[in-house]
């Protein structure tokens, strides 16, 4: 095993880890804003995925672009699934959340199985097996389009809750909503946007990964795994946290799979997981709630 | 009458806490509601400002029944509601919690207005502007408390044991800019532990005691009561 490849893989893991960053914090801005912990948020992220496939087998659009046009369209499925199933529960015990987002992930799973079949989908593009060589580094070029757009998308978000007056009301609903309806904060259409806000930008992550990921029925529930460990790893509501820890994540998965092999990738993840959150059980920055 | 209360019922779970309270303030009062540790006086100003629902009895506002309406509403009528234990937003810089203050009037060239009049009335907070409230002092952040309720330009505030836990020296600082907030003819309803203190700064003042009202005079003439001296002066 050659130091080169080691760093080549590196490298792939930490822009793999931007996007994770984006998925993350969506669910951990959904986690801090209404007490919810989104287990169907890999399955909406997978609903995206099905989208970009759909628009870019039709119109010929790249997948990041692909993924910009159903932002709409996943704001709606987020504003309805937020009326329907997530409003209600706001407030209720942590288990009736669970079982209610794991029953959702269940019914989008096999509602896509159902459509889609248990094929594996990909969006073939010129892009597709292009690199560039930075020295000795290998960079594929779509990982390092989804990679710069899942930065941006992040780093929006991050202006928008720390520069606008909405990200403040945002950020004050998330640390006390009882103050924040006596200053006249409507908390649950703020609860409603940051719901409807985070799906669009599944639809975002969704055209990144589309541009050399592949979607089935099941990648969701891979996805929901990996961002919960992002959030609690990050520490519960802490954005900052959960941005470090996806690139950090990003990095190991990476480096697990070159050192041993993919498939024991995840095994990698896991251990890492369950060291810090021996050692630091506020999070990797030691901000956020204890788990 | 700015605010009147009739034959108010309230409380949480199964338990009343509130029998039938009945209360008036007129338009630039200062009143203030003493009683001994739950009395009810929290939960009197919980269920005016919404976050409480009334089971009975009517709460009136300008002339206006406001039981019912969202805690969110409330303060769109320019009634506003500091409570116990101050509340800032501690992540939040000391600016943008008085920007969230201003969510019921977001007109943003009033925002500025009204961040400026805060500023002038509690100079220290232009100087923490861009500090982190959760890093302020117990005083700095009541006077942060009551900033921020003003910014939703108010025509009458309510004040939920603004001295508790404050050194004597900071309460006295607070009430000063308290009273100049009383000349500018806001109405004032003040629950407040240090009966001394909310004696000398109302006007007149009810006692509450388990959820009824026990007594309502004139602070003047309270502070001569055989029943007040002996519950709550220790004289």
């Amino acid at each position: 095993m050659s130091v080169e490849l080691l760093f080549q893989a590196a490298v792939s893991g930490f822009l793999m880890g931007g996007i994770y960053a984006l998925i993350a914090l969506a669910l951990a801005l959904v986690f801090g804003v209404m007490g919810v912990l989104n287990f169907a948020h890999g399955d909406l992220l997978m609903v995206g995925m099905y989208g970009v496939v759909l628009v870019s087998a039709s119109t010929g659009l790249s997948p990041f672009l692909a993924g910009l046009l159903i932002v709409p369209a996943m704001m709606a499925i987020g504003w309805a699934v937020f009326g329907l199933l997530i409003r209600p529960i706001v407030g209720s015990a942590p288990l009736v959340q669970a079982q209610l987002t794991i029953g959702l992930s269940f019914v989008i799973q096999s509602a896509a199985f159902l459509w889609f079949g248990a094929d594996l989908f990909n969006v073939r593009t010129e892009l597709g097996a292009s690199t560039i060589h930075l020295g000795a580094i290998v960079v594929s070029v779509p990982l390092l389009i989804g990679f710069v757009i899942a930065l941006v998308a992040s780093g929006l978000l991050a202006w928008f809750l720390s520069a606008t007056v909405w990200g403040y009301r945002v950020r004050a609903t998330a640390e006390d909503p009882v103050m924040a309806q006596l200053c006249g904060v409507k908390v649950q259409r703020v609860q409603m946007w940051v719901f409807v806000g985070a799906t669009g930008s599944l639809a975002v992550a969704a055209g990144c990964l589309m541009g050399f990921y592949h979607v089935t029925p099941v990648v969701g529930l891979q996805f929901s795994v990996l961002s919960l460990m992002i959030v609690v790893l990050g520490g519960l509501g802490d954005l900052r946290g959960a941005m470090v820890a996806a690139l950090v994540l990003g990095v190991a998965e990476a480096l697990a799979g070159a050192i041993f092999n993919s498939a024991s990738a995840p095994a990698g993840l896991y251990i890492l997981f369950g060291a810090v959150l021996l050692l630091r059980p506020h999070g990797l920055l030691g901000r956020g709630a204890t788990v | 009458m700015k605010l009147s209360i009739e034959s108010l019922v309230s409380g949480y779970g199964l338990l009343d806490v509130l029998h039938g309270v009945s209360i008036e303030i007129a338009e630039g009062e200062v009143v203030a509601v003493i009683g001994p540790n739950g009395a009810g006086k929290s939960t009197l100003l919980r269920t005016i400002s919404g976050l409480v629902a009334a089971r009975s009895g009517a709460i009136r506002y300008d002339g206006k029944e406001i039981g019912g309406f969202a805690a969110s509403e409330i303060p769109r009528l320019g009634l506003v509601h500091v409570p116990e234990a101050r509340h800032v937003f501690g992540s939040l810089t000391v600016e943008q919690n008085l920007i969230v203050g201003a969510s019921a009037a977001p007109d943003a060239k009033d925002r500025k207005d009204a961040i400026s009049e805060v500023y002038e009335l509690f100079p220290m907070l232009s100087q923490k502007a861009r500090e982190l409230a959760g890093g302020l002092s117990g005083g700095q952040q009541q006077m942060l408390a009551i900033g921020r309720a003003l910014m939703a330009r108010p025509s009458m505030i309510m004040l939920d044991e603004p001295s508790l836990g404050l050194a004597p020296l900071v309460v006295e600082q607070m009430y000063e800019a308290l009273d100049g907030l009383r000349r500018t003819g806001l109405t004032i309803l003040l629950v407040e532990q240090d009966v001394y203190m909310a004696l000398d700064f109302a006007s007149r003042a009810y006692v509450l005691e388990n959820g009824t009202i026990a007594l309502a005079a004139a602070s003047d003439v309270l502070r001569h009561d055989d029943h007040v001296r002996r519950s709550y002066l220790g004289i």
